[in-house]
């Protein structure tokens, strides 16, 4: 019965935390009219260097 | 009774292996998750929803949710259950270009606004509240760059910092400059980073945008009449960059910046999507 009961909690717990991690309670879904800030290739690149 | 034995036993080995995942997990967000200056969400505005999807999705193997924000559709890019991305329709708004958009933690975003408007910067989005989430702003920054502000109420789960890469998530972000200097000071104000140079190559500064915990992100100059305009760029983190890419022109995107030996040893690859929105593979470390 004590690990019956043990089990059914683990198994609570774990569907508990599993419907946690889906829920959609993230980003923020804000657009904005903001321009693009990439000229498609019309003028020098970036010159990437250091980190990461 | 040793079947019973034996489902008992496998429940709580599972459990065992569920709490040792969560104490890592733990462990490796002993950082505050909503530290001011750390990025923690990042959106990408689309005029093409599905052919949005059907890239990330192919490039990353990201799946995705159909969902709404303030009764606005709103797509949830996930791996696993973790969140990792958002994909906003912009296609009904004036001037509202392809790109995605990084957004910054911060203790007040209403200070913070204000803070932006008196440098010089400008409001896109006046603070609102996201669902129980945040309350959030799109400014531009002095330099005109878009960026993200988050008044975060919880952590978002799944977010990581760069130490904790992992493959198909964001975990670092570079500010590209036109005015170096005055962009450092800027950010200094705004997030309360620390800065330090990490390196110099071909005459271009990297520094490094440290919280008192970690560091955040990158910032360097832009070349003169550079083809990119003053921005945040984001890094997704990616096991093979060269191979990855190779599957980008075939999606409908495009490589920017191939992987070449004399930049970060060939692990940096820079493209756009097939709506034009840049952004940075990189496999980290390298």
């Amino acid at each position: 019965m004590f690990v019956r009961l043990i089990v059914v909690g683990f198994v609570l717990a774990a569907t508990l935390a599993s419907l946690s991690c889906t829920n959609s309670g993230s980003g923020m879904g804000m657009g904005a009219s903001a321009p693009t800030r990439y000229g498609g290739g019309n003028g020098r690149p970036p010159v990437f260097v250091g980190v990461p | 009774m040793i079947r019973r034995f034996l489902t008992a036993s496998s429940i709580c080995a599972a459990c065992v292996v569920a709490t040792l995942a969560l104490g890592v997990a733990r462990g490796a967000a002993a950082v505050d998750p909503i530290e001011p200056g750390r990025f923690v969400w990042y959106d990408l505005m689309t005029k093409d929803v599905n052919a949005s999807k059907r890239f990330y999705g192919a490039l990353f193997g990201w799946r995705f949710e159909e969902t709404k924000r303030n009764e606005r559709p709103y797509v949830i890019a996930r791996i696993a259950s973790d969140p990792v991305a958002g994909l906003v329709d912009v296609s009904s708004m004036a001037d509202a270009g392809p790109q995605w958009l990084s957004f910054m933690a911060v203790t007040n975003v209403d200070t913070t606004v204000g803070l932006v408007k008196a440098a010089g910067g400008k409001v896109l989005v006046e603070p609102r509240e996201i669902a129980s989430i945040a309350r959030a702003a799109i400014v531009t920054d002095p330099q005109g760059a878009p960026l993200g502000l988050a008044q975060l109420h919880r952590a978002i789960p799944g977010v990581v910092d760069p130490q904790h890469a992992v493959a198909s998530r964001f975990f670092w972000q570079e500010y590209l400059a036109g005015d170096a200097p005055k962009a450092l000071d800027f950010y200094k104000r705004l997030a309360g980073y620390e800065s330090t140079i990490k390196e110099t190559r071909l005459g271009v500064e990297y520094h490094v945008l440290r919280t008192a915990t970690l560091p955040r992100a990158g910032l360097f100059q832009l070349p003169d009449a550079s083809d990119v305009l003053p921005s945040w760029l984001p890094y997704v983190m990616v096991g093979d960059p060269s191979a990855v890419a190779a599957k980008v022109p075939a999606l409908g995107g495009t490589i920017v910046l191939p992987a070449a030996q004399e930049r970060r040893n060939g692990s940096l690859v820079v493209i756009t999507d097939p709506g034009g929105a840049l952004l940075a593979l990189q496999k980290y470390p390298y």
